[in-house]
């Protein structure tokens, strides 16, 4: 009986330690986790105005908006100020943040509106932060979600 | 954001309108309340109070931004459309970028030229220069709650190219440029009587006066023995940020999450701030009666919101406003838009009435003859002898109702829509067109609707409707 105690005691201690690290290790784990939405699999606005309103739209006065998206879907989290100029000489093309601006402000569907504003804003954050030097890794994946949540409200409309 | 219509409310409206066979059928007007009289009227305020967010407003010579929608002027027609007052004068002096200062004082240059709101209230003439009922909204310019607002835009995309963006000094996604700390104390500041934008200018018309003595003042001095002055709100701008749905990623209208919230709690302590003063001035108060209207609560009941990016139908202007006319001013931006002064119409209207025409005690049962009896009736839309039934010709020029989309299935499209002529208790027409395809969106301007009034019903958000089947619809 003697040696019982001891052993028990030693098996508790150990038991208590795998507990205390079992913890550590899951709060660690809750604090560290990616909280970021998946924007491939986060829940899209219900549409409003479907049909042929939207596809009409950017086939004509919003087809910037949509080489726009298609310039900016994938923008580097590592990059330089010159080769952020260029990206802004091409963009300034399609026109101006202004320009596609209103032109998102236009969208008849308000989800896809608001999308479509929100991308134009995260580009506008991507292309601040490289001017200044700052790093790119936060705004680039803002802007890739933007562009993903944008791209599968339009592939729902059937936007090409 | 619109809310859709779900495919269950979708089904009711296309059998209402499909059956037309619903009962409702609008009574005569309610008689004048005997002994009230005329009721004179004097819609004050700044920029949220003279309709700035209504689609049209602010062009050419309108530099108040004036609409007769707004809430004050729209509560009257409510009153009188609804209970059949006769209010006159009705003097519509609200004009945006207004402090209190420019309620009395400010001289010829003040309300953007139009002189101080109350020599333009007098100049309508009310009997023994007061009036039954003031409303207005002041303070959110002398805590210079606008640039508060656009120092937390999220800046870069106001820039003219892309390339400015990267070359010139860039303004980030940083955020607000005032804190919390700073907007309390221009409220607290508000209250004890000191604008910020216009400081020393002082509210009343004698000396430095607090807050609640400039409302109790008001009462005193422009209100008639049985008068009301109502004092209206300021709302949230965003929904809380948690409602705004993971597909945003954090930003609303070229705002971040956190910016938001600082500006929902500055929001909150105003409204507290003005509520308080409002109880303050009651104690004041030797004429008349002082009555708070928030539109922090009106914009939230029910735990639902109508706030930016809340999911539901928004009452507010978004920034995308300023980008759909192109203009990227906040005007039009970040105020309340149709709906949401139709719904501050509704309550102020409901207050008003109360108190100067307070319903009888209770004292038999009504009898269903009596209810109908007291009914909202409607007013004629042509030569003023006929009621709007159902089955009736419907056929006037109609706009799409800011900020609402069309809702199209796949055999009709439905349009919330606001048209010329429609008796002020019907605040929306449903107009419902077998063509899905049809060409509108919400900017579409003026076009003719022509068809049957197939009900006439109240809508998920409480506003009383016409529903039309249009038979033809006119585009511009």
């Amino acid at each position: 009986m003697a040696g019982v105690r001891p052993r028990r005691f030693r098996w508790g201690v150990v038991a208590l330690t795998a507990g205390v690290l079992a913890l550590g290790a899951g709060a660690a784990w809750f604090l560290l986790r990616d909280t970021t939405p998946d924007p491939a699999h986060v829940a899209l606005p219900p549409a409003t105005a479907s049909d042929g309103a939207v596809r009409a739209y950017f086939a004509g006065d919003g087809k910037p908006l949509l080489d726009l998206l298609t310039a900016t879907a994938d923008l580097p989290d590592k990059n330089t100020r010159a080769a952020c100029t260029d990206i802004a000489a091409g963009l300034d093309r399609l026109g101006g943040p202004r320009v596609l601006g209103s032109k998102a402000g236009e969208v008849p569907d308000p989800g896809i509106r608001d999308a479509a504003v929100n991308h134009v804003a995260a580009v506008g954050d991507y292309l601040a932060a490289c001017g200044s030097g700052r790093p790119l890794a936060e705004p680039a994946e803002s802007a890739h979600f933007s562009a993903t949540v944008l791209r599968r409200l339009l592939d729902r409309e059937n936007v090409r | 954001m619109t809310r859709r219509l779900p495919p269950r409310r979708l089904a009711a409206a296309a059998v209402a309108v499909l059956a037309a066979a619903a009962v409702a059928v609008a009574t005569p007007a309610r008689a004048a309340p005997a002994g009230l009289g005329n009721v004179s009227w004097l819609a004050a305020g700044d920029s949220y109070s003279s309709g700035e967010g209504i689609a049209g407003t602010g062009a050419g010579t309108d530099t108040c931004a004036q609409s007769t929608l707004a809430y004050g002027p729209k509560s009257a027609e409510i009153l009188r459309g609804q209970r059949g007052w006769t209010v006159t004068p009705l003097a519509f002096t609200a004009c945006t970028g207004a402090t209190l200062h420019e309620f009395y004082g400010g001289g010829g240059g003040s309300n953007n030229g139009h002189g101080p709101q109350w020599e333009q209230a007098l100049r309508k003439q009310p009997a023994g220069k007061r009036f039954d009922v003031v409303t207005m909204s002041f303070g959110g310019n002398d805590i210079d709650f606008a640039s508060t607002l656009q120092g937390c835009l999220d800046a870069p995309v106001l820039a003219d190219t892309w390339t400015d963006i990267v070359l010139k000094e860039p303004v980030g996604d940083a955020p607000c440029d005032v804190t919390y700390d700073t907007v309390r104390k221009r409220i607290d500041a508000l209250l004890a009587g000191d604008s910020f934008t216009k400081p020393g200018t002082g509210f009343g018309t004698a000396g430095k006066l607090s807050l609640a003595e400039f409302y109790a003042q008001v009462a005193n001095q422009t209100l008639t023995k049985r008068g009301t002055l109502v004092v209206v709100g300021y709302p949230r701008l965003f929904a809380p940020a948690n409602e705004w749905g993971a597909w945003r990623n954090g930003r609303c209208n070229l705002m971040q999450a956190a910016d938001t919230q600082m500006l929902g709690r500055a929001a909150e302590y105003l409204d507290n701030a003005l509520r308080q003063a409002v109880e303050q001035a009651r104690g004041r108060v030797t004429n008349g009666t002082v009555d708070y209207v928030s539109r922090f609560d009106l914009f939230h009941q029910n735990g639902e919101s109508h706030e930016l990016c809340s999911g539901r139908t928004e009452y507010l202007n978004g920034m995308s406003v300023g980008f759909r006319d192109g203009s990227l001013r906040v005007m039009h931006a970040f105020h309340p838009n149709e709906i949401g002064h139709q719904v501050t119409a509704e309550y102020v209207a409901g207050r008003v009435a109360y108190t100067l025409d307070p319903p009888p005690a209770p004292s038999a049962p009504a009898s269903n003859t009596a209810a109908a009896a007291a009914r909202p009736s409607a007013s004629p839309i042509g030569d003023g002898t006929s009621h709007w039934n159902v089955g009736d010709a419907f056929r006037s020029h109609c706009v799409v109702a800011w900020p609402t989309a069309p809702v199209r299935t796949t055999q009709y499209i439905q349009m919330r829509m606001s048209c010329q002529g429609v008796p002020q208790q019907f605040l929306f027409v449903d107009v419902v067109y077998p063509d899905p395809k049809l060409n509108v969106t919400p900017s579409t301007g003026s076009m003719l609707v022509e068809g049957k009034i197939a009900d006439l019903t109240q809508s998920e958000y409480g506003f009383r409707t016409v529903v039309v089947q249009a038979s033809r619809i006119v585009l511009p």
